[in-house]
C-alpha cells in the first residue's frame, strides 16, 4: 500500500464524548430537521436496510432511479454489484460480480430503454448494461488521445451522457480530463486534465449534463480537491468555476431546478468522517446542507462550509426520486446502506 | 449524576440493589436514546497563524441554529457555564490554549477543539535545515523562523516535510544572550503517515572555548495512536546556564512506523514548521 492509497483508503475514527446533561437534552435522529431554507428533510437510517449476510455492501458508491420509480444502487462488492430497490426501501432485485471497481453509476433512457453506465476504477472501463445487467458496450481508455501510455493510467470514476447519446467520461482517479465518446464509444476529444489554469481539474470525480437552461445546456464537472465545480461547453470549453470552499463535492446531481452533492468531507477536518450534502439552487447559490452550516455569502464570495453535525461519515454520491426524496450512498462508512430524507413540505 | 449519589447512600445491601436497580431502570432510555442521538462536530478555529509577535486575533466559528460555542483560556474542559464566544479573542501571553466546545438543544454536544498560541522568543537571525522533501518545502528557507504555522492542513504551505532518518539545524540568534529554552511546533497526523519525531537534541556554542557542549534532549515516546491532525510542540530545557547565539540541532525521524498502524515497518515522515528560542 502506497502513501496516497492510504490517504484516500484510511478513516479516523473519532472518539464521541457524550456530556451526561446534554445527552438528556438529546433528540432521535429521527426528530432532527437537516437542511436550510426551502431544502429541509428529515433523517430515515433505517431505510434499505438489508440481510448483509445474504446481500453484503462495500462502498456504497452511487444511485439513480429508474423509469420504473425503482432505486438503483451501485456497490464494489461482487457479491452484488448492483442492488436494486422499490422506493419503501423493499430488496427487488440483485445482479452484478464482475465490477470489483464498481464507483459510477449512470442512467441513461435510450429510446425508451433505461440502460446504465458503470465507471469501473479497477478494470479501468466504463461498461454500458441493460438495467438487468446485460453487457452493451465496453469502452476502455482512449488509445487515439496520445493521452495516456496504457491502460491502468486510465481510471474512470463517472459518465454522462448527452441527450444525442454521446458519452462524457470523467477519468477522475487517472489523469483528471473529461473525455468525449459517441454513442458507440468512439473517441472524439478530451479537455481538462491537471494543471494550474482555471480549465484543468483537480480529482474531476464526477460530471453531469445541465439542462437547466434549455437553450444552454452545458456540462458541470467536479474538481474536488480544489472544492469546486467547473462548467464546460458540450464540446468541452471551460465557461467559469463555481467554488465551494471547504467542500470535497462529489458528482452534482441535477433535479428539477436544483443541484445536489453528497460532500465526501470538510476541507478543515479531512480523514474525520466529516460529510454532509450540499444543495444548489438554479443560480449555482448554496442554498442548504444538510448536516453542515447555515450556508452564507459576503457578497458574492460563499464562506467556508463544513460538517455541523455528524449524520454522515463519507457520502458519496445523492439520488433524488420522483417525490424529492434524496437518499445518501456513502463510502467507506461501516457498510451502511444507504440513507433516506424525506422532505418537510 | 443520578447514578452516583445512589451509590453514596450508605444504609443496608438489599436498600443499595433496590436503589441500583431504579437507577439502571430510571438511566436505560437515556442510554437507549444516546445511541439514537447525533453529535455536533468541534468549532472551528480560525486564526492566521498560531505564531505571533505582540498579539493575534482568534475567531471562533460554527454557523448552526440553536448553538454556542463555549470555550475557556484555563486548559480545562469548557461546560455550558463557561463564556460563550461572541465576539474574536485576542491572545497576547506565551502559550494561551484555547478550548471550544459546541452546545446545542437536541445534539450531543461536540468534542472538544484546541489550539495553543505561541509568543515569538528571542530574535532569530538565521537557521539553515536539511533540504525537506521537494514536495513539502513551504515557502522557502526562512520557513522556520517567519512566524506562520500552526495550520494541521499539509497543504497549507508553511510545513517543512522529511522522511529522512535525522533533520540536522543550524540556528543563529541576532545577539548572544541567556537562553533557557528552545521549542520546536510539529504536525501529528498519523493517518497520512506524519509522526512526532523520537528525539531532538540541542547542542549550544561555547564562544570561550570555541566548542559546541550538551545544552538538551527531548525524547518522544511512541504513545498510543492519534486520530486526527494536531499542531503539537515540544520543549527542550537547557540543563546549565547557557549564554550563546548559535546552536546545532539533530532532529531524528522516526524510521519505522509502529505495528498497530497499516503502513506498519514504513519510513516515517516528520513535518515541522518553526523554532523559537526563550
Amino acid at each position: 500500500m502506497n502513501r496516497k492509497t492510504f490517504l484516500l483508503q484510511s478513516a479516523v475514527l473519532t472518539a464521541g464524548i457524550s456530556g451526561f446533561p446534554s445527552l438528556i437534552a438529546a433528540a432521535k435522529k429521527s426528530d432532527i430537521i437537516f437542511g436550510h431554507n426551502q431544502k429541509r428533510y428529515r433523517l430515515d437510517t433505517q431505510w434499505g436496510q438489508l440481510d448483509f449476510n445474504r446481500y453484503p455492501v462495500k462502498d456504497c458508491h452511487e444511485m439513480v432511479q429508474d423509469s420504473l420509480g425503482r432505486i438503483i444502487l451501485l456497490t464494489n462488492e461482487t457479491k452484488n454489484n448492483i442492488i436494486i430497490y422499490d422506493k419503501k426501501g423493499k430488496l427487488v432485485s440483485t445482479w452484478g460480480s464482475e465490477y470489483p471497481g464498481a464507483h459510477g453509476l449512470t442512467l441513461f433512457n435510450e429510446n425508451g430503454q433505461d440502460c446504465l453506465f458503470i465507471s469501473d476504477n479497477n478494470r479501468h472501463q466504463v461498461i454500458k448494461t441493460t438495467i438487468d445487467g446485460r453487457v452493451l458496450l465496453t469502452i476502455a481508455y482512449p488509445k487515439d488521445a496520445g493521452i495516456y501510455k496504457n491502460e491502468t493510467e486510465f481510471i474512470p470514476t463517472e459518465t454522462c451522457i448527452a441527450p444525442n447519446g454521446d458519452i462524457y467520461v470523467a477519468d477522475g482517479y487517472g489523469k483528471d480530463y473529461i473525455i468525449q465518446y459517441n454513442a458507440k464509444g468512439e473517441y472524439i476529444r478530451h479537455w481538462g486534465g491537471r494543471g494550474a489554469e482555471p480549465k484543468h481539474l483537480k480529482n474531476a470525480h464526477g460530471i453531469c449534463y445541465d439542462g437547466r437552461d434549455k437553450n444552454n445546456p452545458l456540462l458541470m464537472v467536479t474538481s474536488r480537491e480544489e472544492n469546486a465545480f467547473k462548467r464546460y461547453t458540450l464540446d468541452g470549453q471551460y465557461i467559469d468555476t463555481i467554488a465551494l470552499p471547504g467542500a470535497w463535492v462529489c458528482r452534482p446531481v441535477i433535479k428539477g431546478d436544483y443541484l445536489y452533492a453528497a460532500v465526501l468531507q470538510s476541507q478543515h477536518r479531512q480523514g474525520q468522517e466529516s460529510g454532509f450534502v450540499t444543495i444548489l439552487d438554479k443560480n449555482n447559490k448554496v442554498v442548504s446542507n444538510l448536516a453542515g452550516n447555515t450556508p452564507t455569502y459576503q457578497g458574492q464570495i460563499l464562506t467556508d462550509m463544513y460538517q455541523t453535525v455528524k449524520a454522515f461519515k463519507y457520502p458519496h454520491d445523492v439520488c433524488i426520486d420522483d417525490e424529492e426524496n434524496v437518499y445518501v450512498a456513502q463510502w467507506n462508512s461501516g457498510h451502511v446502506y444507504p440513507y433516506k430524507l424525506i422532505p418537510i413540505v | 449524576m443520578e447514578f452516583w449519589a445512589c451509590l453514596s447512600i450508605q444504609i443496608n445491601p438489599y436498600s443499595l440493589m433496590l436503589k441500583l436497580i431504579c437507577c439502571i431502570i430510571l438511566l436505560l432510555p437515556y442510554s437507549l436514546f444516546a445511541q439514537d442521538s447525533l453529535q455536533l462536530t468541534p468549532p472551528l478555529i480560525k486564526y492566521n497563524s498560531i505564531f505571533f509577535s505582540k498579539k493575534t486575533r482568534v475567531e471562533l466559528i460554527f454557523a448552526y441554529p440553536n448553538t454556542n460555542i463555549h470555550y475557556t483560556l484555563n486548559q480545562k474542559e469548557p461546560t455550558i457555564a463557561n463564556t460563550v464566544y461572541k465576539k474574536p479573542i485576542w491572545v497576547g501571553d506565551n502559550l494561551i490554549t484555547i478550548k471550544a466546545k459546541v452546545f446545542g438543544k437536541g445534539y450531543i454536544a461536540s468534542d472538544i477543539a484546541t489550539a495553543t498560541f505561541i509568543k515569538e522568543g528571542k530574535k532569530i537571525s538565521m537557521i539553515r535545515q536539511t533540504e525537506p522533501h521537494p514536495k513539502y518545502a513551504a515557502a522557502g528557507p526562512l520557513a522556520l523562523f517567519d512566524l506562520k504555522g500552526g495550520n494541521v492542513d499539509i497543504g497549507s504551505n508553511t510545513w517543512l516535510g522529511y522522511n529522512c532518518d535525522t533533520v540536522k539545524v543550524e540556528l543563529t540568534l541576532a545577539k548572544a544572550q541567556r537562553v533557557e529554552s528552545l521549542l520546536f511546533n510539529f504536525l501529528q497526523n498519523e493517518n497520512a503517515w506524519i509522526f512526532l519525531p523520537d528525539e531532538i537534541s540541542v547542542q549550544w556554542y561555547n564562544q570561550q572555548l570555541d566548542v559546541f557542549q550538551f545544552f538538551g534532549t527531548e525524547s518522544i515516546a511512541s504513545m498510543a495512536q492519534v486520530n486526527g491532525a494536531h499542531s503539537n510542540f515540544k520543549m527542550v530545557s537547557a540543563m546549565n546556564n547557557v549564554i550563546t547565539d548559535k546552536f546545532l540541532i539533530n532532529i531524528v525521524v522516526k524510521k519505522k512506523i509502529p505495528d498497530w498502524h497499516p503502513a506498519k515497518e514504513s519510513h516515517a515522515w516528520m513535518f515541522i514548521d518553526e523554532i523559537k528560542v526563550y
